[in-house]
């Protein structure tokens, strides 16, 4: 098992420094003059090639892109032209709103998605099983910022506990997180049911039911824990489409997390706040999935078991 | 070998599940109306008329006006050109690529198999809205500009599912009776191991059209999708949040729009994947 | 002595509901076990001998459905098992029946050890300390013939082999000592040698608890080891039914004979085996008449159009209009008219024992 981590760190790194170099090539080697859009249609040449040079990006691109590099090994992203600081730290200050929407929305996901999968797996084929899943077909399909959207009008402006905008308050983060959670609830509760019908399917279930252990254990322990190893790996995936998804939703609410940072960032053509901005959430979706890759090796006996090699 | 009938005897089962072929009638009417939206609504979709604008659903805008008096209802059925369309052709893109570098890996294996396969996990681990954003960021916003970002980011699945087919055909006797014939390489891929990849082409492709769809909506409603003021669902409820105070019904519409083409593809989409493979089934 | 009844079957009924119709997987069934023997339910596969281990366990999942007939169970007091609330059977199973299933490769939970499988089953039914179940789990790991029982209790089932398994699956079943047993097919999965320790052990746990045992095969030579009375169920019906040993010496249903022949004997030469022409017909076209005629040597008309109705004839309960007048006039007239010519015809040589 030691080993299995070791290859899957090795493709982690490797993915973070082929996905460092694609945003860079995204970012610079695209026709178009990133510092003349930057500065707008009033600067001059002279202009553009003062803030170029400045900005390291005279010098040709493997050089500027190895200079990138080592600068962000060094924790050190550039400065955001906008904002005139640091783009670290703009990021690590919006990442904290980020993270808190994203973790209660994780957590809206998995209460919802799981109650709702497991109910629809024993119930299979009857009406609450039917119900859940149309349901889930919707959540499913509808965009979360538009789910936002009907959350701000039927139940923000209806109950002014819930603010529409901003997050003064901890309750500022109640529908922004609903309104991703769902999303992810709907997914989640798919696979759940899915993959518990495949195990009831299986023979140790009825050698449970024959041993007589009461239904709630037998759903819980036996059904339910042998459904979790391709639970995890959906749930791991969504994680990383919960971050994209959460910069959004900062947007239809108002959150000054990094969704938010980014947007602004490309609408004002900041550079070096777009790259360090994109590289940032980009390295935290694969560091994700590395942990899911090692939870699903923990509870994945076939993989556990093979110690020896 | 797949024969003939096997598309027909497909098409009698799919013919069977109902839903699908509700979605599939659904989807139909959608690629009329945008079609032939100029045709059936009176209004021009770009057009500003001040006097009327913010109006509620009346008989003559069945879905009210917007904040420059665009009619709600021509605007979503304009929308309908740029979601289908961005969804249709990035994912027939993607496929093309996908087919050729599924192909490639598992044919040639080896150095090209290792290679490809890492490109595979690299293009399935990042956040494709997260690239979308920064390649409409980088390519400027337009609608051939969506149909390249989302083909060049969603390729990955189908270069799996097209690779894993391809492992297994290589085995096969009569692929490998036409390599020893000497047949080139190129003959094999496109004689032999295209037909057998076409219902897996099918299904990845409809089953991939839904979250085009979604990330175009959501570009858009960064302001990131098409430029305006050509209509798309997702620059629309991006625009109806200003007034959700007073014109409910604004943003209500086009996400409707959203969820129902949404479903209906993937409604459409599993019930193709039933019928041509039930092996692809999770 | 005469011994009483642990287990009654009065005429019952499961069906399938499916979208071909309402089909009778187990149709009017009567059977009783005494108390303390083992009773052999023999059939190819798809006969209803699964359905009917189910039925008793009161499992018949959907779209199955008992739809009729009682099942009795108890010494005493004997109470109707398909009649029980979900809360009564849960307490019946584990402590009054048990179940050892077919797989053990797939009968165990693949993510819980050993020993807290045992555990699970003693702390559903008993209120007991932790420490004293294990004991007891361990203690039972040892008695199904299992060396170091210790370390075997916290093992996943994937480091065990099949035999192994097995073993933790009729420890499992008999630690809460239940009166009845069902074991369905147990040893069809594992090779011979392990099967025929598998076998010894079932009987030596049984002499011991002194535990009635149900035992489902579709391998009339693992029925001859094990019973002491044996049911021949053929497509969800009753067919033949008497002591083991008038079973294996004089079996009366030609169904019966067919299986009987099937069974390979050391001291004969064969390359195949001699078995039954046909299949068990599909229970959505079952035959109008008897449901066995369509591959019966001796089918006449009647048995076509009519079905028959289980009579007694010497000693054996038997559903064939062969014995209608009692006996053994009978069989020895049928056994003259018909010469063997027809019955090698009838009898088609295939190359192995199919059904599993």
């Amino acid at each position: 098992m030691v080993r299995y981590i070791i290859k899957r760190a090795f493709l982690a790194v490797g993915i973070i420094f082929s996905i460092s170099l694609i945003t860079f090539f995204i970012l610079n080697v695209i026709p178009g003059d990133p510092v003349a859009a930057m500065l707008g249609e009033f600067a001059d040449a002279d202009k553009i090639a003062q803030v170029k040079a400045q900005m390291g990006l005279d010098a040709p691109l493997p050089v500027q892109y190895i200079n990138w590099l080592t600068d962000l090994l060094h924790g050190n992203m550039g400065t955001s032209y906008f904002q005139k600081k640091p783009v670290v730290t703009l990021i690590l200050q919006a990442f904290h709103y980020t993270a808190i929407m994203a973790t209660a929305a994780y957590i809206v996901a998995l209460i919802l998605g799981l109650t709702a999968g497991i109910l629809a797996a024993v119930y299979h084929d009857r009406p609450i099983d039917r119900i859940l899943m149309s349901i889930s077909a919707f959540g499913i399909s509808a965009p979360s910022f538009w789910v936002a959207i009907l959350l701000q009008i039927y139940v923000g402006l209806k109950f002014s506990v819930f603010p529409v905008s901003g997050v003064s308050s901890p309750v500022g983060y109640v529908l922004p997180s609903l309104a991703l959670g769902t999303r992810y609830a709907a997914s989640i509760s798919r696979i759940t049911r899915a993959s518990m019908l495949e195990v009831m399917g299986q023979d140790f279930v009825k050698t449970a039911y024959a041993k007589g252990l009461y239904q709630r254990r037998i759903i819980l322990i036996h059904i339910f824990q042998n459904a979790l190893v391709p639970i995890i790996t959906v749930i791991g995936t969504d994680i990383g489409a919960l971050l994209t998804g959460s910069m959004i939703t900062e947007n239809v609410f108002n959150i000054p997390g990094i969704g938010k940072l980014l947007i602004d960032a490309i609408h004002r053509r900041d550079i070096p706040l777009v790259q360090g901005g994109v590289i940032y959430v980009a390295a935290i979706c694969v560091l994700i999935y590395f942990i899911v890759d090692v939870l699903y090796a923990v509870i994945n006996p076939n993989i556990r078991l093979t110690k020896g090699e | 070998m797949r024969k003939k009938n096997y598309y027909s005897e497909s098409l009698k089962l799919f013919w069977k599940n109902k839903l699908a072929v509700l979605s599939l009638l659904i989807l139909i009417v959608l690629v009329i109306s945008a079609i032939f939206a100029p045709v059936l609504t009176p209004y021009d979709p770009n057009k500003q008329v001040l006097a009327d604008k913010l109006l509620f659903p009346s008989s003559k805008h069945p879905f009210g006006t917007d904040e420059f008096g665009r009619d709600i209802l021509t605007r979503c059925l304009y929308g309908c050109r740029v979601s289908l369309s961005v969804g249709i052709v990035s994912q027939l893109i993607a496929s093309v690529i996908g087919y050729f570098m599924g192909v490639c890996a598992g044919y040639f294996g080896k150095k090209t198999d290792d290679v490809i396969s890492f490109l595979i996990q690299v293009f399935s681990s990042f956040p494709a809205l997260l690239f979308a954003m920064a390649l409409m960021y980088a390519l400027g916003s337009g609608i051939m500009n969506l149909y390249l970002t989302l083909g060049f980011l969603s390729w990955a699945n189908t270069a799996r599912l097209i690779r894993g087919t391809v492992l297994q055909l290589k085995e096969q006797e009569y692929i490998q009776a036409c390599r020893i014939d000497g047949g080139s390489n190129l003959r094999v891929i496109l004689k032999h191991l295209f037909p057998n990849c076409i219902p897996m082409l099918i299904v990845s492709c409809t089953l991939g059209i839904p979250s085009a769809i979604l990330t175009e909506a959501s570009l858009s409603y960064l302001g990131l999708g098409v430029p305006s003021p050509t209509a798309s669902w997702g620059s629309m409820i991006s625009g109806a949040q200003t007034f959700i105070r007073t014109n409910t019904y604004y943003s209500l519409f086009p996400g409707i729009f959203i969820i129902l083409t949404v479903i209906a593809f993937n409604t459409l989409g599993d019930g193709l994947r039933d019928v041509l493979d039930p092996k692809m089934r999770k | 002595m005469e011994r009483e009844n642990i287990l009654e079957i009065k005429d019952l009924d499961v069906r399938l509901f499916t979208e071909r119709g309402e089909l009778p997987v187990i149709d009017r069934l009567n059977l009783t076990l005494r108390a303390g023997e083992t009773l052999g339910i023999v059939g190819e596969s798809g006969c209803g001998k699964s359905m009917l281990a189910s039925a008793i366990m009161g499992l018949v999942a959907r779209p199955g459905k008992v739809t009729g007939g009682e099942i009795l169970f108890g010494r005493d007091e004997k109470q109707d098992l398909t009649k029980m609330s979900a809360k009564e059977l849960r307490r019946i199973r584990g402590t009054g029946i048990s179940m050892i299933f077919q797989e053990p490769m797939t009968s165990l939970n693949p993510l819980m050890s050993c020993g807290r499988q045992i555990v699970e089953t003693i702390v559903a039914h008993e209120k007991i300390g932790r420490a004293e179940a294990k004991a007891r789990a361990i203690s039972i790991i040892r008695s199904v013939g299992i060396q170091r029982p210790e370390k075997v209790y916290g093992e996943v089932p994937a480091q065990l082999s099949g035999g192994m398994r097995q073993r933790i699956m009729i420890a499992m079943a008999l630690v809460c000592n239940p009166e009845l047993l069902i074991c369905d097919e147990p040893t069809t999965a594992l090779d011979v040698t392990v099967q025929a320790q598998i076998l010894g052990l079932i009987r030596r746990l049984q002499k011991e608890k002194k535990t009635s045992v149900v035992f489902i095969s579709h391998d009339m030579g693992v029925i001859s080891q094990m019973a002491d009375r044996v049911a021949v169920m053929y497509a969800g019906q009753l067919v033949e039914y008497a002591q083991a040993e008038a079973i294996f010496t004089r079996p009366l249903h030609p169904y019966t004979q067919g299986l009987q022949a099937a069974i390979p004997k050391m001291n004969e030469k064969k390359d195949s085996l001699e078995s039954i022409p046909g299949n068990v017909p599909m229970l959505y076209e079952l035959p109008k008449g008897c449901i066995f005629s369509p591959r019966c040597a001796y089918a006449t008309d009647r048995c076509r159009s009519e079905r028959p109705q289980i009579v007694e004839a010497d000693g054996h309960r038997v559903r064939c209009f062969l014995y209608e007048q009692g006996g053994d006039a009978q069989r020895r007239e049928m056994k003259a008219t018909d010469t063997s010519e027809t019955k090698i015809e009838n009898k088609k040589k295939i190359g192995e024992e199919g059904e599993g």
